[in-house]
């Protein structure tokens, strides 16, 4: 199964390629396309998820190649990335229409799906950095794609500081490089020493915080998150869904996770790297939220709020995993990643639920209610995946021994039903009464985030805890599984 | 176009052609020698980029229009990937040397090493594509002209 591996970032690069050179009529023809692949690779998705093994480029074994990993923490986030990437597909294909250029969109968004997909399954610190690069500079394109005033300009806020980020992570691949002469993942894992309670030496801590800076940068934790309510607020709905719900959690939470986690290994100095903007950005985002006025930006902070949340969590996994608290550890790991899955997929559901009230849409009830699942995991109500995630989270804090730190996160917590409560008129579509109709692709796009939202809510439930939650815990935490990837005949291992 | 020095029109219209000439050998040889599809592809595009320097965007646009350097820029990539996906059919395994098996060659001669001179000539197509377009878009990108005019009135040429 895993010779599939490829197909994931092949078929969207193959079809951004292909889609320039598409005849201008029939207009249909590009979204087509789009839709198959988008269809395609959630069918990939689906059919890895669960799944682990190394895939070798040509044959190739690391160092001499490049190799793309799947495991128990990169399955699931890539099969929220398709989801939301099919969902941002059919929600475009009928809100286009009021743009010109189409088929250049669809390439953008297929070029964008490629790097986020091969971003997660990258083996290698170097292809996951272009990877990421070749995510991001399309999403600045598509911020400004309406090309108004408001939307250019938080565009090119966006991509000069994101330029500026990305030569700390290309410095950080450089370090590592220089110190361990390697750039594989698994061989990283396998050579560099973990620092545990001890302070890593200086060369290994700066390689860690340029790391952090970059991508801090892209999961739009504060301070670095200036550029996040701007791009969010001005760009159209689809994209603003693909970049909560994909590229943030993806090409920023994931990368910065994988990278500390399993190249850097446990220590408590990068755990309270993670802590830090962690609980600042729960809290800002919490309260900025209060302050505006733009529905759109409301989310957006709510957005830095839920990713202060799962740094918390993996800060927290990460101090305790030095510590040696497995237990403890393991609920933070967990909690942290599955806030990750229900924030992705709740964000993107809020963005495209809004969206259908953006002219000349005229939403239906039906669309009101599915942003209101959406609000509720984000606020964390308890039937919802939301709720569980954040309590994991806050409960490893307290068992870990951080009371001040779960009074924070709780705090907050039973803050944001409040919020959303006050704010529900704003960033929920209003019905348009008899004559509300949602256009078929743009319902479709709304079930199939709202049937992930309310599955996502299961998997807290006994029986299926280990078929996720199981496994990516094993994996943000199993360092060595993952250096023994390559060893020779253990390549399906973990 | 005003204000150009004749030297300058006059040297760079002959040197641009080596200059091409050497980045088709770069890329040519890539399998044998240091080089290959991206520097070979740099090299393509700094012999236009020479042109768009010494003689103006139009004299550069009409040698190498925007919608042809666009075009090398798609083919390019397709047929890299096209490759690499002939190998996960023909070989088991994405962007597996499937030619080598079936035309060795002489090690060191040409026409040898497989799938790498195809890859090494897409990768110089789009680069070249690429690279020249980026110039050429930085080049009518000025603080406060018309991107829309300065690339509609090269389209029209």
């Amino acid at each position: 199964m895993t010779a599939l591996l490829p197909l994931t970032v092949a078929l969207p690069l193959g079809a951004a390629f292909v889609l320039p050179l598409l005849p201008r009529r029939p207009r249909r023809a590009g979204d087509l396309l789009a839709g198959l692949i988008s269809g395609a690779l959630l069918v990939l998705a689906g059919l890895l998820s669960g799944r682990a093994g190394v895939y070798e480029i040509g044959g190739w074994r690391a160092p001499l190649g490049i190799n793309l990993a799947l495991d128990g923490f990169s399955a699931p986030v890539l099969l929220l990335a398709a989801t939301v990437g099919l969902a941002a597909v059919l929600f475009s294909s009928a809100h286009l229409d009021t743009y010109t250029g189409r088929n250049r969109y669809w390439a953008l968004l297929m070029l964008m799906t490629a790097g986020i997909n091969g971003t997660i399954l990258s083996g290698d610190i170097f292809n996951r950095f272009v990877f990421v690069e070749i995510a991001v500079i399309s999403s600045y394109i598509l911020v400004g794609f309406s090309g108004r005033g408001r939307a250019l300009a938080a565009a090119i806020r966006y991509g000069l500081l994101g330029a500026a980020a990305a030569n700390f992570t290309l410095l950080g691949v450089a370090v590592l490089y220089a110190l361990h002469g390697t750039v594989n993942i698994a061989h990283l894992a396998g050579s560099v020493p973990a620092a545990g309670t001890a302070l890593p030496g200086p060369e290994i801590l700066f390689a860690a915080l340029l790391m952090l800076i970059g991508f801090g940068y892209k999961s739009a934790a504060a301070p670095l998150h200036i550029w996040q309510p701007d791009a969010l607020a001005a760009a159209p709905a689809p994209v603003a869904a693909f970049l909560a719900g994909a590229l943030i959690p993806a090409a920023g939470v994931y990368a910065l996770a994988r990278t500390l986690f399993t190249v850097f290994g446990p220590a408590e100095a990068f755990g309270w790297m993670l802590l830090f903007p962690g609980l600042l950005s729960m809290i800002f985002g919490a309260l900025a939220a209060e302050r505006r006025k733009d529905p759109r930006v409301f989310l957006s902070y709510q957005g830095i709020c839920q990713v202060g949340y799962i740094l918390t969590g993996l800060g927290a996994a990460m101090v305790l995993a030095a510590r040696g608290e497995e237990r403890a550890a393991g609920l933070a790991a967990a909690g942290a990643v599955f806030h990750l899955l229900n924030y992705g997929a709740a964000a993107a559901l809020l963005f495209l639920a809004g969206g259908t009230a953006e002219p000349p849409g005229r939403p239906s009830r039906w669309s009101a209610l599915a942003g209101l699942a959406g609000a509720g995991s984000i606020a964390g109500i308890p039937p919802l995946g939301g709720f569980f995630s954040k309590l994991m989270i806050v409960a490893a804090l307290w068992f870990g021994g951080f009371p001040l730190l779960a009074a924070a996160a709780a705090g907050t917590a039973v803050l944001a039903p409040v919020s959303f409560y006050r704010r529900r008129e704003e960033f929920l579509p209003r019905p348009a009464g008899h004559a509300g109709r949602t256009p078929p692709a743009m319902a479709a796009a709304l079930i199939l985030l709202t049937a992930l939202v309310l599955g996502l809510s299961l998997a807290p439930l006994p029986g299926l805890r280990g078929r996720l939650l199981g496994p990516a815990r094993r994996a943000v935490l199993d360092r060595e599984a993952y250096a023994a990837y390559l060893e020779p005949g253990e390549g399906q291992r973990p | 176009m005003k204000n150009r020095s004749l030297i300058v029109q006059r040297v760079s219209r002959w040197l641009a052609p080596f200059i091409f000439i050497y980045g088709l050998q770069v890329i040519l040889y890539g399998h044998l020698s240091p080089g290959g599809g991206f520097p070979g592809g740099v090299i393509l595009a700094s012999a236009f980029i020479l042109i768009l320097l010494s003689r103006g965007k139009e004299e550069a646009g009409r040698r190498l229009p925007l919608s042809r350097a666009g075009r090398f820029d798609n083919t390019g990539a397709l047929v890299f990937l096209a490759v690499g996906l002939l190998g996960l059919v023909l070989g088991g395994s994405f962007l597996v040397n499937f030619l080598q098996r079936l035309f060795p060659g002489r090690p060191f001669s040409l026409l040898s090493s497989g799938t790498i001179p195809i890859n090494n000539l897409a990768i110089g197509l789009k680069i070249w594509g690429g690279i020249f377009l980026a110039v050429l878009f930085l080049s009518v990108l000025r603080v406060g002209g018309d991107p829309d005019r300065g690339l509609k009135t090269m389209e029209e040429e």
